[in-house]
């Protein structure tokens, strides 16, 4: 509706991957803040029976604030996953194309042809990267132009199918969309 | 202790700004950037269904004072 980003853009455009962030990094932020939400409940055992001895005021502010907390923390809850929906890495037979979303203030979006990119670096780096393989890709296009996916799944085979142009020689699940290469 | 119901009634007030203020910016961002608005309905449901319940209980507490 409002998004200016239209995938595929011509008829003869396939979108041959579409990336998230790697699931386990949605996994692992959903258990920070599940930690984080239940702190309340936790300090409630320590601190409700101090409360009883003051008024019952104490207890209905208590009440309160752990409510408040409760509907900010589901807020908190809610941005994750807007952002994991908002970050969006797509190749297709045409184009590369990286949405961002930066905390809830800042998107970029950007966009790469398929002919002008020149190199395309895998970075998988650090120890839960390596277990569950994710990382980074970056894709230098022709200029000053570079494109960085983010913590995305197989960072190896999402520069296999960026720089072969997806050409038939590629061999996986996704060689029959192949685009035709420059002697055909 | 008489000054305790108008000062959490106040710090309740100004959470509740905020979450409305940021929730409904929140909102903007995701129906105005997301590929999917089936996905962006989806959550914008989920989240105001969430937020309705704990607002009712908020209500029912906010008057206990």
């Amino acid at each position: 509706m409002f998004n200016d980003i239209q995938i595929p853009d011509h008829e003869d455009e396939e979108v041959l991957l579409f990336q998230h962030e790697h699931f386990v990094l949605l996994i692992f932020k959903i258990i920070i803040w599940a930690i984080i939400a239940i702190v309340p409940l936790i300090l409630e055992n320590f601190l409700l029976p101090y409360l009883l001895v003051y008024d019952p005021v104490f207890i209905n502010a208590w009440n309160l604030f752990q409510a408040i907390y409760f509907l900010i923390a589901a807020l908190g809850l809610f941005i994750v996953f807007i952002l994991y929906n908002l970050n969006v890495h797509i190749v297709t037979n045409r184009r590369v194309i990286d949405l961002d979303q930066w905390g809830l203030r800042r998107h970029t979006s950007s966009e790469i042809h398929l002919s002008r990119v020149q190199d395309a670096t895998a970075d998988i780096k650090g120890f839960w990267a390596h277990i569950f393989n994710y990382g980074a890709v970056e894709i230098q296009a022709a200029g000053e132009a570079t494109i960085r996916f983010e913590n995305i799944h197989n960072p190896l085979r999402t520069k296999r199918v960026i720089l072969s142009g997806f050409t038939p020689t590629l061999n996986d699940e996704l060689g029959e969309n192949a685009r035709p290469t420059e002697e055909e | 202790m008489e000054f305790v119901a108008p000062l959490v009634k106040f710090i309740a007030i100004i959470s509740l700004l905020f979450f409305f203020i940021y929730g409904a910016f929140a909102i903007v961002v995701l129906w105005r950037y997301s590929l999917s608005k089936l996905i962006a309905l989806f959550l914008t449901g989920v989240f105001a269904l969430a937020s309705f319940f704990l607002l009712s209980y908020i209500t029912y507490l906010f008057f206990q004072f």
